[in-house]
């Protein structure tokens, strides 16, 4: 009889930026079952959305996420506008748009950094984060700062894109593709990246529905569904199709963010070409009263908001079901009969955000 | 505001979510929330980017049967509902018992569920 071990995978490991322990139970080297434990960094905040001002919450919703701030913000924004009936001006959603892909390269960016670093692939790590920075100065430049910076509100934008903002986008752009053109045959044909990669972590196209994963998860299986294609801000307005893979593997979902960086300079090179002129800020009064969802996509996937409101300023129910949530199930399955040595790479591969996660 | 909702009572649950796998619907997850005489409950499904939600209503202290074993993605909002509102889910194959996100080392308990069923969930008053 094969003797059984349980090893804990975190929650302090190299390759989890962030708390999280996978309870691995393997068969000599063969990973038989995975069990998540989380809890924590839980903050409680969608209790606290109950007893704040819904105008407060908005605050609330940046801080769900570092790296994701500004998409929570959107979302959150959204549902707050449907309630009310706010029409958003055209130039706000133009903007909404640009940010949006802004947040989404620099997470791209960000992960793809991270998992150069967990190959050991130091100098290919440095180079992603060197051209990270293209964007991040972007985002402080337009936006006023890189993490937290508060861009959207309810009603459209805090902020308005002057053509300095325009043009330094568009020139950092420049200078992000001719690096990322660079480290693209790097990520893609290096034998050390393909070796780790290609058939770790096998989601078929039928388990990745099944188990619900979404985002480059779900589309490195082959799913064509980006939540962009649903046409909020101005994304209906751009010119746009979800990148997908079908090698249902960890290479298929690191191509897939690969992809949707260029893909994320085509849609602010639309997006800045189409930029109508126009407020940015529509006045909101009273307070939201009604049951909404709302789904958009961040750059781990479908972010998903149900806010039930009762006409009073403190909202009754703030629920936020996040891309990692949804992609946990999915993890569980990619790792059984997986190698212990290929757990980190499997275990990056659906880009976890605890944070988010834990809320 | 609210579309393509679709009422049905906590027998029909498991019966609706049996065509739903059989349709390829994706499970997105649970939303439960205290309704001051019980929990409202919402399973939001997705099929080519068309949204579906379930909606059932149960009393404080029915149980509620898992999607676990027709859908192993429910397991996490199902331990969301124990954690946060001590919804009872039956036949749940991974159950944290209410410990998923909450600690053991920390007094709050089934945080989102009002104080009119005697929980206390906390010292911060509504502004």
């Amino acid at each position: 009889m094969i003797r059984r071990t349980v090893i804990p995978f975190g929650p302090q490991h190299p390759v989890f930026p962030e708390p999280l322990q996978l309870r691995l139970i393997l068969e000599e080297e063969r990973v038989i079952e995975a069990i998540p434990a989380l809890g924590y960094m839980h903050r409680g905040l969608e209790q606290l959305a109950t007893v704040k001002d819904y105008t407060k919450t908005l605050f609330l919703a940046e801080r769900v996420c570092g790296i994701c701030s500004l998409m929570h913000a959107l979302c959150y924004a959204q549902c707050i506008e449907e309630l009310q009936g706010v029409e958003v001006s055209l130039r706000a959603k133009y903007l909404r748009t640009i940010w949006s892909e802004l947040a989404r390269l620099q997470s791209h960016l960000l992960w793809l950094g991270l998992t150069a670093d967990a190959f050991g692939f130091e100098s290919l790590f440095m180079q992603t984060w060197r051209i990270r920075e293209y964007v991040m100065d972007a985002v402080e430049f337009t936006e006023g700062n890189r993490v937290m910076a508060s861009s959207i509100t309810i009603g459209g934008t805090r902020r308005d894109l002057s053509p300095e903002g325009t043009a330094y986008i568009l020139t950092n752009l420049e200078k992000l593709e001719i690096g990322l053109s660079a480290i693209f045959p790097v990520f893609t044909e290096d034998p050390l990246i393909k070796q780790r990669t290609v058939g770790a972590g096998i989601l078929r196209k039928n388990d990745a529905l099944r188990l619900g994963a979404v985002g480059p998860t779900l589309r490195g299986s082959g799913v064509a569904q980006d939540m962009r294609m649903l046409g909020y801000a101005a994304y209906g307005e751009l010119d746009f199709q979800p990148v997908i893979e079908d090698s249902c593997d960890a290479y298929a979902r690191m191509i897939v963010r690969l992809k949707e960086c260029f893909q994320s300079i085509d849609l602010i090179r639309q997006a800045i070409r189409q930029l109508p002129e126009g407020q940015t800020l529509t006045k909101v009064k009273g307070v939201p009263d009604g049951e909404i969802l709302m789904r958009i996509e961040q750059p781990r996937g479908e972010l998903l908001y149900y806010i039930k409101a009762n006409g009073s300023k403190n909202l009754e129910r703030w629920r936020i079901h996040t891309p990692t949530l949804s992609n946990l199930p999915p993890l569980l399955h990619m790792l059984k009969g997986a190698r212990l040595a290929e757990v980190p790479v499997i275990a990056l591969s659906i880009d976890t955000c605890i944070a988010c996660t834990e809320r | 505001m609210l579309a393509n909702v679709k009422e049905i009572s906590k027998e029909e649950l498991l019966t609706e979510v049996q065509e739903l796998a059989a349709q390829h619907y994706r499970l997105i997850g649970i939303t439960g929330t205290d309704t001051g005489v019980g929990f409202d409950l919402l399973y939001h499904w997705d099929k080519d980017l068309e949204l579906l939600n379930l909606r059932l209503q149960i009393n404080y202290e029915e149980e509620l049967p898992s999607l676990a074993p027709l859908y192993l993605c429910a397991f996490v909002s199902e331990n969301e509902l124990q954690d946060f509102l001590g919804v009872k889910v039956v036949n749940l194959p991974i159950n944290y018992q209410k410990l998923f996100l909450l600690s053991e080392l920390t007094s709050v308990n089934t945080p989102l569920l009002k104080k009119a069923v005697g929980n206390d969930p906390g010292e911060v008053k509504p502004e």
